[in-house]
């Protein structure tokens, strides 16, 4: 979309900030809403039997990242382990396994002793032996973007056509979760800004 | 009832093609099955392998996510019923699919190496079902194809068989069966297939052989009959009577003169024993069967006829012999000589009177010496005898008398017919006594007469006709060789018998009537000097006696006559 090439995207909060502060050639459109909104929350998680209590715990431990650009599962957990002094250096090992499954297996598995996900990504893991560490703490949601180039009344269309999305086949091949699409505004991904800033 | 050949063949070809089906059934659907795992196992090594590969590069970079991802969409190909991957200490990294199946199912597991370093393993389980499913599929298949196939090949089979096997046998066994019922000109012509061609060819030829040899029998049972009827009536036409009988003297066949002669039907005889019937030694004495098989010629017995009349018989035996050898009986002949038998006693004793009246004039000359004598002492004594003289001219007039009375008791004794019967007795003595009789006329023409016999030569005869056998020998070699100076007699044993002989050295006998000499009324003496009975009755005699009588000539001359008898009853 920077370079132009698409006129119409789903971003999560952190590409949303890094085009829209950086650019401001986009416009959202409409959010995802899931039930119960699972999907605007996340958790640390270990294995169930790990030693930890705490965030701190996790002091000179390993720690495994989704991607580089997922909110969720890099930007907050990371937050979140500085906010406890945790700074990526004072980790033994981390690494980005690029997606929010990933990270849950990974800690599976044991290559690493926590990480950071989506709840609605680690629910779909709740029977395997992983517990919540900490959380949930809310995060901005996903959205549907445009470029601010387009003309008002195409965008006012496209908006009006998402949020009045309601037949559930439809939104079920988007996700099963999903209950519909409802407005957004870019003060949601204030707590977005402040994670992301240095 | 026995199975027919067809029954017999496909009931067999059943049974085989039955079980030829089902392990061909059974072989085939073993050998897709084995192919179809061993597809299955070549798929489940090829995902478990890709599989392998996708983990080592997901593991790497921490990327379960496509590890299960990559398990799920495996399993849901339904030949896959579960897959797992497990690291070294064997926890689950991803698994998908069912819980773990004992049967219908078929397990891949590959490593995933790190050079030779195994850190994960995959597990892969496959379902069998389909392979079970398309093997009862081809089981069932095969199995309706072989039977299907197998009730064409039958179908073609019978026909071929008919056609081959069963037409031919039946043809065959209509012309055996008409080749039975006698119809030698039975053909049989089949041109295929080429065994039943060779037999029907084989049975011509015996068709022909069996007709050429049935006509041969029948021309030979022609023969046979017609030379049965020739030989039965020859027997039946014979004059002497017949009779044959089995191995135990049970009489088989009778002909016509042995009932003229017995008095006895054919069928009152057969079935009945020889000794049974006649009542006599008939059998013991003359039938080959109760001689060792020995073949017996005219060997006198007696028989009891039906009316209780006891004949003289004459009977020769053999035995008959079948084609083995072995022997089945016997065949006698016997003839009534009881008429010949008078009759030769009659000859006799004229032969006998003849030589009396031959003998009549010495005998006059040899009366009339003593006489004489007896009549001079008797008037010498009358005229002048003194007491001792004729006491001794008395004794010399008994003397005399005695010698006319020894003379005359001879003549007697000699002419009386003989009612003696077969016995032993010593030859010496009968020659004594014969040569007492024709002394006389020996001295008269001046012959000597030379006598070597061994005392006990016994021999088994009718005592006075071998005397008066004797007899008509010495008379026979003073009569017909009158310049004979010698006569010599010896006599001695012949092996089992005893032989005399009477040689003298007279002309001998012409070799042109050697043959004729014992024929009855054959006679070289003058009309009137002999009868020409005197040696036929001494063959008969002697014949009689089961003895021999051989004429030969002496080479210096004379005849020499040989007797042979027996010395002991037969």
């Amino acid at each position: 979309m920077r370079q132009g090439e698409a006129e119409l995207a789903f971003v999560g909060p952190a590409p949303y900030v890094q085009i829209m502060d950086k650019s401001h050639n986009i416009q959202l459109l409409a959010r995802f809403k899931m039930l119960h909104e699972i999907d605007d929350r996340m958790v640390i998680i270990c294995k169930s039997h790990a030693p930890f209590q705490r965030l701190a715990d996790l002091a000179g431990s390993t720690f495994a990242f989704g991607d580089r650009q997922s909110f969720g599962s890099h930007f907050m957990p990371r937050w979140l382990l500085a906010k406890q002094g945790i700074t990526l250096p004072s980790l033994t090992a981390y690494a980005f396994v690029r997606s929010h499954d990933n990270v849950i297996l990974s800690v599976l598995h044991g290559d690493f002793a926590a990480g950071g996900v989506r709840l609605d990504v680690f629910n779909r893991y709740k029977e395997r032996p992983l517990r919540i560490l900490a959380g949930p703490f809310v995060i901005p949601p996903h959205a549907i973007v445009c470029l601010s180039t387009l003309p008002p009344s195409l965008k006012d269309k496209l908006r009006h056509s998402l949020l009045v999305l309601n037949d559930p086949k439809i939104l079920h091949t988007i996700n099963p979760l999903m209950e519909k699409f409802a407005p957004v505004s870019d003060r949601d991904f204030n707590l977005a800004r402040k994670v992301m800033e240095k | 009832m026995p199975s027919s050949l067809k029954t017999t063949f496909f009931r067999r070809l059943n049974l085989l093609a039955v079980f030829s089906a089902l392990l061909f059934a059974i072989l085939l659907v073993r050998a897709e099955r084995m192919i179809l795992l061993n597809d299955l196992q070549n798929k489940g090594d090829s995902i478990a392998k890709i599989l392998a590969s996708v983990t080592l590069d997901a593991v790497m970079v921490h990327d379960y996510a496509t590890v299960e991802r990559y398990v799920s969409d495996i399993v849901r190909d339904p030949a896959i019923i579960s897959v797992t991957v497990r690291r070294a200490d064997n926890e689950i990294l991803a698994k998908s699919g069912q819980g773990e199946k004992k049967e219908g199912v078929l397990v891949v597991t590959n490593p995933v190496t790190i050079g030779n370093e195994r850190f994960r393993h995959i597990k892969i389980s496959l379902a069998t079902d389909r392979v079970d499913s398309i093997s009862k599929i081809l089981l069932l298949v095969t199995i309706g194809a072989v039977i299907l196939f197998h009730f064409i090949g039958l179908l073609m089979s019978s026909i071929a068989l008919k056609k081959a096997v069963i037409l031919p046998l039946a043809q065959l066994n209509t012309a055996i069966k008409t080749l039975r019922d006698g119809d030698f000109n039975q053909q049989i012509i089949l041109e295929e297939p080429a065994e039943f061609a060779n037999i029907g060819n084989s049975f011509n030829d015996m068709a022909t052989t069996i007709r050429a040899n049935f006509e041969a029998i029948k021309r030979q049972q022609e023969t046979l009959q017609l030379e049965q009827n020739k030989l039965a009536t020859i027997v039946d036409s014979v004059a002497d009577g017949l009779f044959v009988t089995d191995n135990h003297g049970v009489i088989l066949a009778f002909n016509s003169s042995a009932t003229s002669i017995s008095g006895f039907q054919a069928k009152e005889a057969i079935g009945i024993k020889c000794t049974d019937l006649f009542r006599t030694t008939l059998c013991k004495d003359a039938c080959a069967l109760n001689h060792q098989g020995e073949t017996i010629r005219n060997r006198e017995t007696t028989m009891m006829t039906k009316d209780d009349r006891t004949l003289n018989v004459s009977v020769s035996s053999a035995m008959l012999y079948d084609s083995q050898d072995q022997a089945v009986g016997g065949v006698q002949t016997f003839r009534d000589i009881t008429a010949d038998k008078k009759r030769h006693e009659m000859y006799c004793h004229t032969e006998k009177l003849a030589a009396i009246g031959q003998l009549a004039a010495g005998v006059a000359h040899e009366i009339n010496n003593p006489l004489s004598n007896i009549l001079g002492y008797a008037r010498y004594i009358k005229s002048t005898s003194t007491p001792d003289e004729i006491e001794r001219r008395t004794a010399v007039i008994i003397e005399q008398a005695r010698k006319c009375s020894d003379i005359v008791k001879g003549l007697l004794n000699f002419s009386r017919s003989s009612g003696a019967k077969p016995g032993t007795f010593f030859l010496k003595e009968i020659i004594v006594r014969a040569l007492d009789m024709v002394r006389y006329k020996a001295e008269k023409q001046d012959t000597s007469i030379h006598f070597d016999c061994h005392e006990h030569c016994c021999a088994y005869a009718d005592q006075a006709k071998i005397e008066q056998v004797v007899f008509n020998l010495l008379i026979n070699a003073l009569q017909t060789n009158p310049r004979a100076q010698n006569i010599w007699i010896s006599c001695g044993q012949a092996g089992k018998g005893i032989y005399f002989t009477i040689t003298d050295d007279g002309p001998g006998v012409d070799e042109s009537i050697q043959q004729k000499i014992f024929d009855p009324f054959f006679t070289t003496k003058e009309v009137g000097e002999g009868t020409g009975l005197g040696l036929s009755i001494c063959a008969g005699i002697i014949a009689e006696a089961d003895g021999s009588i051989d004429l030969d000539n002496r080479p210096e001359g004379g005849a020499i006559f040989t007797i042979i008898l027996p010395s002991s009853k037969p």
